[in-house]
């Protein structure tokens, strides 16, 4: 594995190297542009407490890999170096349900115990931040970015129904619940001009935030089964997404 | 022109389709547990708050769980001084295991009732409380009062109340009928 990547980043500064002169002088790649905005979507990974299933962790988040997609922005202040404005959706699937149904079975002992989980564990960020651009030949280039703003996240909820000697109990609620804080996103990507206007990019993000959610449980009768009145754990993770890019006032 | 427009337009449909396909709520069930063994026994064990050498008891035992065989009602007789005072202890039994440590660990949704048979001169109450919010009465621990010389049957319930329990006996399901007979001498 080692070898591989010593191998690929190799090749990678080669690439570079010999293609940094060259691209100099052309125009396509490196050329000024003032505006290009970007459709882009793609994998969210994350990683942490917040993707923990253990029902007896207060700190689990129940969180899966997901997916993201938003709207890029750059505005080209210099011929390389511009101001990236990144208005996103990120979400996160919800795994472990199954253990939060076995928790308050055994907790509560009853016969059955079925959870449903509320909303999902998503996130609406708006990030701005310096980027910059680096054309290696007249096609290619690494665009690198570092952003930060606000980051409006929901945790998912669940309702829980006990069903005991053919009783159905009332549902014990954890509702969704909202933080908004500081949110930050870096990375590089590849980026492959198609035409004068259109350009793809393949890129690579690591994302950090850490809400503060207030949590709200409804119809918690006895002091029995996993209850958690806040959760505040660093939600960060890997994006890896494929963006599609159009160019305005391209020479 | 066009061929931006199409561009575009593939782009945001294979979004919409993707974040519609990814938002869908998550449930499961954990269905009940095979061969959970059914309370038998439950032991009544006074003692007399002033005399500590009347420690009356009484026991009920139903081993058959379907109830077509009747239960063993041999010691299920509480024999009380009249106007004495009795701390009662009860204990459970599952076939041979005891069984009051788990109703303890579980005291936040179970609850010992007693029902005194009209003419039985006896007042039964809860001694001790669980960690709920406000702490409501369990009843492993009862205070039992004898008045004058009666004597009647003595139904004990245990409930179980999960995320429903709120000091009465209403709510949830029975793990465990027994019947005691009381004499008040």
């Amino acid at each position: 594995m080692k070898k591989i990547s010593a191998g690929l980043l190799a090749i990678t500064i080669i690439i570079v190297t010999s293609n940094l002169a060259k691209a100099q002088d052309t125009k396509s790649a490196d050329s000024p542009t003032k505006w290009v905005i970007g459709i882009t979507g793609g994998i969210s990974s994350p990683s942490g407490n917040f993707t923990k299933t253990d029902y007896d962790n207060g700190l689990s988040g129940f969180a899966g890999s997901g997916y993201n997609m938003g709207i890029t922005s750059t505005w080209f202040i210099k011929k390389r170096f511009g101001i990236t404005v990144l208005a996103s959706y990120h979400h996160y699937s919800y795994q472990g349900i199954q253990n939060i149904a076995n928790g308050f079975h055994e907790a509560f002992d009853v016969d059955s115990a079925s959870a449903t989980t509320r909303s999902s564990n998503h996130s609406i960020n708006i990030l701005v931040g310096p980027a910059y651009s680096l054309p290696v030949s007249t096609k290619f280039s690494f665009d690198f970015r570092v952003l930060a703003g606000i980051v409006d996240a929901t945790l998912a909820g669940w309702d829980v129904v006990l069903t005991d000697a053919n009783i159905t109990h009332p549902a014990l609620t954890q509702n969704a619940s909202h933080a908004t804080t500081f949110g930050m996103q870096a990375g590089a990507a590849i980026k492959y001009n198609i035409t004068k206007q259109w350009a793809v990019l393949l890129n690579g993000d690591y994302f950090y935030s850490k809400p503060n959610f207030s949590i709200v449980n409804i119809d918690r009768n006895a002091n029995a089964g996993r209850e958690i009145t806040n959760y505040n754990q660093s939600i960060a993770g890997i994006n890896g997404n494929l963006t599609l890019a159009y160019y305005f006032k391209r020479k | 022109m066009k061929k931006n427009k199409i561009i575009l337009m593939t782009t945001v449909c294979a979004l919409l389709i993707f974040w519609s396909a990814c938002n869908k709520k998550e449930q499961a069930v954990a269905p009940p547990l095979p061969g959970n063994e059914p309370l038998t026994t439950m032991l009544l064990k006074a003692t007399n708050t002033t005399d500590p050498t009347d420690t009356p008891s009484a026991s009920w035992i139903e081993l058959d769980p379907t109830g077509a065989l009747p239960p063993d009602t041999t010691h299920a007789t509480l024999n009380l001084k009249k106007g004495a005072v009795y701390n009662v202890a009860i204990k459970l039994l599952d076939t041979l295991t005891d069984i009051t440590p788990e109703i303890q660990a579980r005291e936040n949704y179970h609850l010992f009732c007693f029902d005194v048979a009209t003419g039985l001169n006896l007042t039964c109450v809860q001694t001790d409380k669980d960690t709920n919010t406000p702490a409501l009465p369990i009843g492993l621990t009862d205070l039992f009062t004898a008045g004058n010389i009666s004597s009647g049957g003595l139904e004990v319930t245990l409930h179980h109340q999960p995320n429903v329990k709120n000091g009465t006996c209403a709510p949830g399901s029975i793990d465990l009928e027994a019947f005691f007979t009381v004499r008040i001498h």
